[in-house]
């Protein structure tokens, strides 16, 4: 079942991606409502992964209601236009010198506006341990008073569309997540596994890398992180509501039938 | 004119006494003496003692001008409802009055003969009346009886008061009385006002008690604060006398109409019930209760009961449904959850029939977190737990729609307000027109449907509507006029006729609406023609724009009166008939408002006035306001071409004291007699003349002459030769009893 499914994903991904996605352009202001993955590239690096983040997109829109835009969209983050859309995804396997002033700035108004960022470590050995280095380092630097922590595993990020219990992408090094959160909400998610390889395409529309150890099941585990991400970045703490949506919905007693509800009257002062 | 024997310089007592003496000491000399000469010697010196006393005395002939005053008696007749009572007779408490005047015109007249008569109607005010138009029976209307009250203001003007006559049914409402009658202990403001009472007062009383039929409401309680859209439960409590037990209802009534309704059977002359009341609107509201009427009653005025409840907003509770997950949704989200006063809500569809060419995917639902949607509780049963609806970018479920369809316009239509934000999949791009909703949408379906949202970089900006409207204050002050663009529009018709477009968006010469508001029934729709309005909030610049935006609509739509340029509140929320009542209205200065006020039951206008604001709040002091039941306030005032309206609604009505006593055998009025030195009486028994009253004032103006009589030579004279006689008669005397 797991095959056939599969199978019938990447037949409608091979179609989509050949009828919808073009060269990478710039982002399309005219469809501003769908969800779209911005990458951003800094120092003038090469975008890693590039492919993932309309792959991840297109995932998205197959299992969820949410109306997406597959364009390829990478950009730098020092361009003022990188600030029109509210997710970015940084990928990165190698370090990277400081952001620039204009870079941090951009950074920083992105994250303060509401905007969420998806980070993701690429990278293996050495160049693995170089991105982790530098980006705790800015991290630190745009946000000094919001470090970055292990996001709980009872965090609503792991129930906001699936029940996500492991945490891996292309590679299953550390079993967990880190993040940001600023004024209660987790403005940046950190992947140490690869998330991204896990959704890489070349370009006839195969998986570009394997996942290791626990191939197809593992790809399919990151893919669900992946989409929960998303849903999180869209709903941020809804799911932690819909748990209490029984009690909420008949908070009001509006029928003799109903008994009556157990109120706290707050007075304001 | 008159002439008086004045002594100035002694009392009549000295005088008294003197006299006394003198007489005792003659009768006396009189038994002891017998002869002649005794008796001519005891002349002598009575004469001479009595010209000594006499001149002692000073007596004199005093002329002084005086003015006799007759005593000012006050009738006070009882006007209020409680008169209308039947008694047991068949007549009313009112008509039992113009008889009694009638039957004892002559004890009036005679009355009159010795008394300055004054006759006055109280209830909770007084007014003067002759006894002629006493003989005809009073229309008894007034709210309340406070005989004390009317007795201190109907004495307030008369200087010498010899006593008072309170004709009534006895039964007083008023703190007073009620503490006099219970022998409790009196308050020290009571106790001076009873201190400044120095007659007696009288109380005539009917002879016969109510009409044994009677069923009554209680008073309806807990009316005071009720919170909206939570359900209030309101005590229904009726007693009936004279009738066996019987089948009735109760109903209760808003101003819409029957809101809950409960029959039943009396139970040893009780029925007792509970019904139910949802308030959806904030503000005032009329409710009154209603029982079965029967021919023959005391009186049918307790069978019915009104009150005002206030109803007051509880947090405003939002139902934020969308189509789908999106940014639209998101910041959107994020504004209602940073509101203090918003309960939210939220439905969103995460998940439908995914659009692909092999066909819908089958996914397994052991792996998600969704649940299903719960369109049945959200539409229908539980829709109007919530204040406001906002369906963004969502179309109602296609199995039953018109189900659905039909709970959101009922929702509407009894007050609620819904908030319809557009985009991809809604107003007949991907689907057809929600023509279901038709009813409720302030816009048509374009003439061409098209599929797709209208693409451009648009400049917004406020219609003259707009610019005018209470809505878009806090964004005009904020931001302007021109607003931040907006780059996706859904292409609509026309706006229905009652439709206000507050903003529109430029593309070269084409102009379309972006905010759409109307009113539906009690409640209120905004169309927010953009799904793209988000990054006006994600662009920090701008998230001014997008706050003070949805700030002013929502308070629009829940119909905040913080949103209204027109307010009118009625100082007092009940008041009795005749009284007057002040309105509190705040309009802009400079504007001319209009009100009036109109009876709910006969739809009459009673009252009509104008005025010019000139500061934030002016206070309007209505006329008397005779008619009973509820009333609207209603103001209207041209602001820049626009028609602001603000309206508010009071109780006319008697007390629930007076309504509760109509019937009642305890009376209290009894008790002003008990404690003044009157007689309480009734009419059968009372003999006028027989009543209490002080007598006339005599009052002396100025004394014109006093002519001294003491000071004459004769009385000298006649006190000498006393004297002298007096001595030779005793010389005589002893020398006849020595020989």
């Amino acid at each position: 079942m797991l095959t056939s499914r599969f199978l019938k994903y990447n037949v409608m991904a091979l179609t989509v991606l050949l009828t919808g996605l073009s060269a990478p352009q710039k982002a399309n202001a005219s469809e501003g409502n769908r969800f779209l993955v911005m990458q951003i590239t800094v120092n003038n690096q090469q975008p890693v992964n590039p492919s993932a983040g309309s792959v991840l997109a297109q995932e998205v829109r197959f299992r969820s209601a949410v109306l997406v835009r597959l364009d390829r969209t990478v950009i730098s983050l020092e361009l003022p236009e990188v600030l029109d859309y509210p997710f970015w995804l940084w990928v990165g396997n190698e370090g990277f010198s400081k952001l620039n002033d204009t870079e941090r700035k951009n950074l920083k108004t992105f994250i303060q506006n509401g905007g969420f960022l998806l980070i993701d470590n690429a990278g293996e050995g050495f160049g693995a341990a170089q991105f982790e280095r530098a980006i705790r380092q800015e991290l630190a630097t745009s946000f000094p008073n919001a470090p970055l922590q292990q996001i709980s595993s009872d965090h609503v990020l792991f129930r906001s569309f699936y029940e996500v219990s492991s945490v891996n992408g292309r590679r299953a090094k550390r079993n967990y997540l880190e993040g940001i959160t600023i004024d209660g909400r987790l403005a940046v998610v950190y992947s140490h596994n690869d998330l991204t390889g896990a959704f890489a395409k070349d370009a006839v529309g195969e998986w570009q890398f394997e996942a290791l150890p626990g191939g197809p099941k593992q790809r399919e585990d990151a893919i669900k992180l992946g989409i929960n991400i998303v849903m999180y970045a869209l709903l941020l703490d809804y799911k932690d509501e819909q748990a209490h949506i029984e009690m909420l919905l008949n908070k009001r007693r509006i029928n003799p039938k109903e008994p009556m509800p157990n109120r706290i009257i707050e007075l304001d002062d | 004119m008159e002439q008086t024997l004045h002594f100035p310089g002694h009392t009549a007592l000295s005088v008294a006494v003197v006299a006394t003496l003198s007489i005792l000491g003659l009768l006396i000399y009189i038994w002891r003496s017998q002869t002649r000469a005794r008796i001519l010697l005891l002349i002598l010196r009575v004469i001479a003692i009595g010209g000594i006393v006499v001149a002692w005395l000073q007596p004199s002939w005093r002329t002084a001008e005086v003015v006799r005053q007759k005593s000012t008696v006050l009738v006070l007749v009882d006007g209020s409802v409680s008169m209308a009572t039947t008694g047991s007779l068949g007549l009313t408490r009112a008509d039992a009055v113009a008889e009694f005047f009638v039957q004892h015109r002559s004890d009036f007249e005679d009355l009159e003969g010795a008394y300055d008569m004054h006759y006055f109607a109280f209830a909770d005010s007084i007014r003067t009346l002759t006894r002629t138009e006493l003989e005809t029976p009073l229309n008894p209307i007034g709210g309340k009886t406070d005989a004390f009250a009317a007795l201190e203001m109907a004495k307030a003007d008369f200087k010498h008061v010899g006593g008072a006559i309170i004709i009534t049914d006895g039964i007083d409402n008023e703190q007073i009385t009620v503490a006099l009658s219970k022998d409790i202990a009196r308050q020290p403001s009571d106790r001076r006002r009873l201190q400044a009472i120095n007659f007696p007062i009288h109380v005539i009383v009917p002879s016969d008690g109510p009409a044994p039929l009677d069923i009554a409401i209680e008073r309806l309680s807990k009316t005071n604060y009720l919170l909206q859209r939570n359900l209030t439960e309101i005590d229904a409590k009726v007693t009936i006398t004279g009738t066996p037990d019987l089948p009735l209802a109760v109903k209760l009534f808003d101003e819409a109409g029957l809101v809950d309704e409960k029959a039943g059977y009396t139970k040893g002359g009780v029925f007792e019930t509970v019904l139910s009341f949802l308030p959806k609107t904030p503000g005032r509201r009329i409710l009154r209760l209603e029982t079965l009427e029967k021919d023959g009653e005391a009186t049918k005025l307790n069978n019915k009961r009104v009150a005002i409840a206030n109803v007051i907003r509880d947090r405003i509770r939002v139902g934020h449904i969308s189509g789908y997950a999106s940014w639209d949704q998101r910041f959107l989200r994020e504004y209602l959850k940073q509101r203090r006063d918003t309960e939210l809500v939220s439905f969103h569809t995460l998940r439908d029939v995914a659009f692909s060419p092999l066909g819908p995917i089958i996914y397994d639902d052991g792996e998600t977190t969704l649940i299903p949607f719960p369109s049945e509780s959200l539409f229908v049963s539980r829709i109007e737990s919530f204040d406001l609806m906002i369906l963004q970018d969502y179309e109602l479920p296609a199995t039953n729609r018109e189900h659905y369809a039909e709970g959101v316009i009922k929702f509407v239509e009894n007050g609620g307000a819904l908030l319809f934000i557009s985009g991809d999949d809604t107003l007949g791009l991907k689907h057809p027109w929600p023509k279901e909703l038709n009813q409720i949408l302030p816009v048509l379906p374009p003439k061409v449907q098209s599929n797709k949202m209208l693409l451009d970089n648009f400049e917004v900006s406020l219609t003259e509507e707009g610019v005018r409207s209470p809505i878009l204050v806090e964004l005009k002050e904020n931001v302007g006029t021109s607003l931040p663009p907006l780059q996706a529009i859904s292409p609509i018709g026309e706006p229905v006729s009652n439709a206000n477009v507050l903003m529109v968006a430029e593309a070269g010469v084409h102009k379309y609406p972006v905010l759409i508001t109307s009113d539906y029934g009690r409640g209120r729709v905004a169309v927010l023609l953009t799904d793209v309005s988000w990054k006006w909030s994600f662009h920090s610049q701008n998230r001014e724009a997008y706050y003070s935006l949805l700030n002013g609509l929502i308070a629009f739509l829940i119909r905040d009166p913080s949103a209204d340029l027109l307010q009118v509140t009625a100082e007092r929320p009940r008041i009795t008939p005749g009284s007057t009542q002040q309105l509190r209205i705040k309009a802009v200065p400079g504007t001319k408002v209009r009100a009036n006020i109109r009876n709910l039951d006969s739809d009459l206008i009673v009252f009509e006035d104008e005025i010019q604001v000139d500061g934030d709040e002016h206070i309007m002091t209505t006329a008397p306001i005779k008619s009973n039941g509820p009333h609207a306030v209603e103001t209207t005032c041209d602001f820049k071409g626009t028609l602001l309206k603000a309206s508010d609604v009071f109780l006319v009505t008697p007390t629930d004291d007076e309504l509760d006593g109509m019937t009642s055998l305890v009376l209290t009025t009894p008790s002003l007699a008990k404690h003044t030195g009157g007689q309480a009486v009734t009419m059968d028994e009372v003999k006028l003349d027989t009543l209490a009253l002080k007598p006339e004032v005599v009052t002396t103006l100025a004394i014109t002459k006093d002519t001294p009589l003491w000071d004459n030579p004769i009385v000298l004279i006649i006190i000498l030769l006393a004297l002298i006689g007096e001595w030779i008669a005793e010389r005589k005397l002893e020398r006849r009893e020595n020989t």
